[in-house]
């Protein structure tokens, strides 16, 4: 008799990250046939205009359409793994408007609360393009020199010198935030584990880029904060790292490219130095990571 | 160049039928019900209590004057984990985030101010607000809960002129290291001797007024090191690190010298000497039965009051 069971993951991360690219992609996995992936599509729970409407405008290369393609709030599928067990999953807050401003407002959305205390994992979708990021890291490396450089820059006179930025929260670094998104969750949780996969989105610009790096790697160097928190908090928050190219290129640079090529071939997920096309792999290992 | 598409929208609520839609006020504001979350703001002295009871837990009393540069101490040692595990430690949480980050940003470049500069905290006297780290041992995994004291430096002028003035803070019995800063920008110019002897007097008077624990060791620590390293005013100011110290023969002493934001360039790194100064903080030892007992004192005796040391700042 097949086991089934149901597991609600929560696909997660700040504004922009590539969560609805990543969904898109993700339907070009159970839309291809023949594709030996680690989780298969047993059916679709609800309406699925939606999920079908974000993946044609991904095969065409476009950028989604914010007001045609309305989010229905959650997306669930009834998906099997290679053990033939079945397994519901459900992905709510697909539109990161819930997720947006926890940082700032220090409140969430009690739809929200009660996705986090009853998830069995979490899809932690983090950019590789933030901007946040690698301005953070630039920012504490300036010496006293290079400070004085910046301020002739900027052209600002004394007296704009004398003005004292006021702080805004929204523009805190990003690893940052998603520490402080871990926290939250943690304490609404009340400690009870939660199996964590990072996924770098945009992995491929990443991979164009003068070095070799691995996911971990890119934790550590880019996110090291966030690198340190997973690290110390392993027990609550089992985690692994995967590089995620959803597109498979940059849509107004590689465009033709990207049409000329089958679209299950425009994905890729980096696990270490391993590299498939396989989009469910970092679901399939949140979801054994419940069996310990 | 984001080759990864944006968020869509959440939908608009759904507004009901038609009729409903029209009779209904326009603009009526709709109160959402959040579900509130930790505030990440300073820990006041009660909050620091619940933390110190989940936890291992070591309290810093950072003292010093207006400016000396305390806070600047204490976001430097925040922002050195922003950058990887440091001191031997990874950081593990911090109940405080946001206000780090208040307090820090305007350390950072994107401030564009030649010279890092700070908010002054600013509390009412007698209000204590602590910064809360959660560290992890990279060698043996074991975590320890880092609270430093973030107090204005006008508290500290109070308590210069009256030892008294330390029973406002009930923490000061769990402290298990004091930590006074001596800013070493003052040392170069003519209030040299009025900013040793005021630091010299504050850290006399927490010692007198007994709210501190007897063997609680004492720290100082020579902020903004970077201006006198290597010149005439160095074998300066470890004399009047000395003279400070004298005002604590039976406390185990210690001197850190450090530079958390650098002016000076080319003079010593970013961060100067604060893995030695959190390496003395994380290893402090707290001895448990006393802490317990110190929580629950309801006041005691209260110290002796010192009528004739009301030395105003500047005085000999």
């Amino acid at each position: 008799m097949t086991e089934e069971r149901d597991t609600s993951i929560m696909l997660s991360g700040l504004t922009d990250a590539g969560k609805s690219t990543w969904l898109a992609a993700l339907w070009q996995v159970f839309e291809t046939d023949g594709f030996d992936s680690k989780l298969t599509l047993r059916r679709y729970l609800g309406e699925q205009r939606y999920i079908v409407g974000l993946n044609a405008a991904w095969t065409r290369c476009e950028r989604f359409d914010r007001t045609s393609i309305k989010s229905p709030g959650s997306v669930a599928v009834e998906l099997a793994d290679l053990a033939g067990r079945h397994v519901k999953l459900e992905i709510p807050d697909l539109s990161g408007e819930l997720f947006r401003d926890h940082w700032a407002l220090r409140h969430w959305d009690p739809d929200f609360d009660r996705e986090v205390k009853e998830a069995d994992g979490l899809l932690l979708m983090v950019s590789t393009l933030t901007e946040g990021v690698l301005m953070l890291r630039d920012a504490l490396e300036v010496g006293a020199a290079d400070m004085e450089e910046i301020e002739v820059e900027g052209g600002g006179n004394a007296e704009e010198a004398d003005e004292k930025p006021k702080w805004d929260p929204r523009k805190s670094p990003a690893q940052i935030k998603l520490v402080e998104h871990l926290q939250f969750i943690a304490q609404q949780r009340l400690e009870q584990p939660l199996p964590v996969a990072v996924m770098f989105s945009a992995w491929d610009q990443v991979r164009d880029a003068p070095f070799e790096i691995e996911p971990r790697e890119w934790l550590r160097k880019e996110q090291p904060l966030l690198d340190q928190f997973l690290a110390a908090n392993k027990e609550q928050f089992p985690c692994e790292v995967f590089g995620v190219s959803a597109q498979g290129g940059d849509l107004e640079r590689d465009r033709d490219r990207l049409l000329a090529m089958k679209p299950i071939e425009r994905l890729e997920v980096v696990d270490g130095t391993e590299s498939t096309h396989d989009l469910t792999l970092p679901l399939a290992w949140v979801v054994s990571a419940q069996d310990g | 160049m984001n080759s990864e598409a944006d968020e869509t929208q959440v939908p608009p609520q759904a507004a009901g039928t038609p009729d409903e839609a029209a009779v209904a006020e326009p603009e009526a504001p709709v109160e959402p019900e959040w579900v509130e979350l930790p505030s990440g703001e300073a820990l006041s002295e009660q909050e620091a209590e619940e933390t110190m009871k989940v936890s291992p837990t070591k309290v810093v009393l950072v003292a010093g004057e207006n400016d000396a540069g305390k806070t600047s101490l204490l976001c430097s040692v925040y922002e050195q984990y922003l950058k990887g595990d440091f001191a031997g430690y990874r950081f593990a949480g911090s109940r405080t985030l946001r206000a780090f980050e208040q307090r820090s940003f305007l350390q950072r470049a994107e401030s564009r101010r030649e010279q890092p500069d700070m908010e002054r905290t600013r509390l009412p006297a007698g209000q204590t607000q602590l910064l809360h780290l959660d560290l992890q041992a990279k060698s043996s995994g074991e975590r320890t809960a880092l609270l430093t004291t973030d107090l204005a430096g006008e508290a500290f002028a109070l308590i210069r002129n009256n030892p008294d003035e330390c029973e406002r803070y009930p923490i000061f019995g769990r402290v298990d290291c004091v930590t006074v800063l001596l800013d070493a920008e003052r040392l170069l110019t003519n209030n040299r001797h009025a900013h040793v002897n005021s630091t010299r007097t504050t850290l006399r008077s927490m010692l007198q007024s007994q709210t501190l624990r007897p063997e609680v060791p004492i720290v100082v620590a020579v902020s903004k090191w970077d201006l006198v390293e290597g010149g005439a005013a160095q074998s300066q100011a470890r004399e009047d690190v000395e003279a400070i110290l004298a005002v604590a023969r039976d406390h185990s002493t210690e001197f850190v010298r450090t530079a958390a934001a650098p002016t000076k360039a080319g003079a010593v790194a970013a961060g100067y000497g604060l893995s030695g100064l959190l390496s003395f903080w994380l290893s402090v030892e707290t001895p448990a039965a006393e802490v317990e007992l110190m929580l629950e004192e309801d006041g005691g005796d209260p110290p002796s009051a010192f009528d004739s040391f009301q030395a105003d700042e500047g005085s000999s």
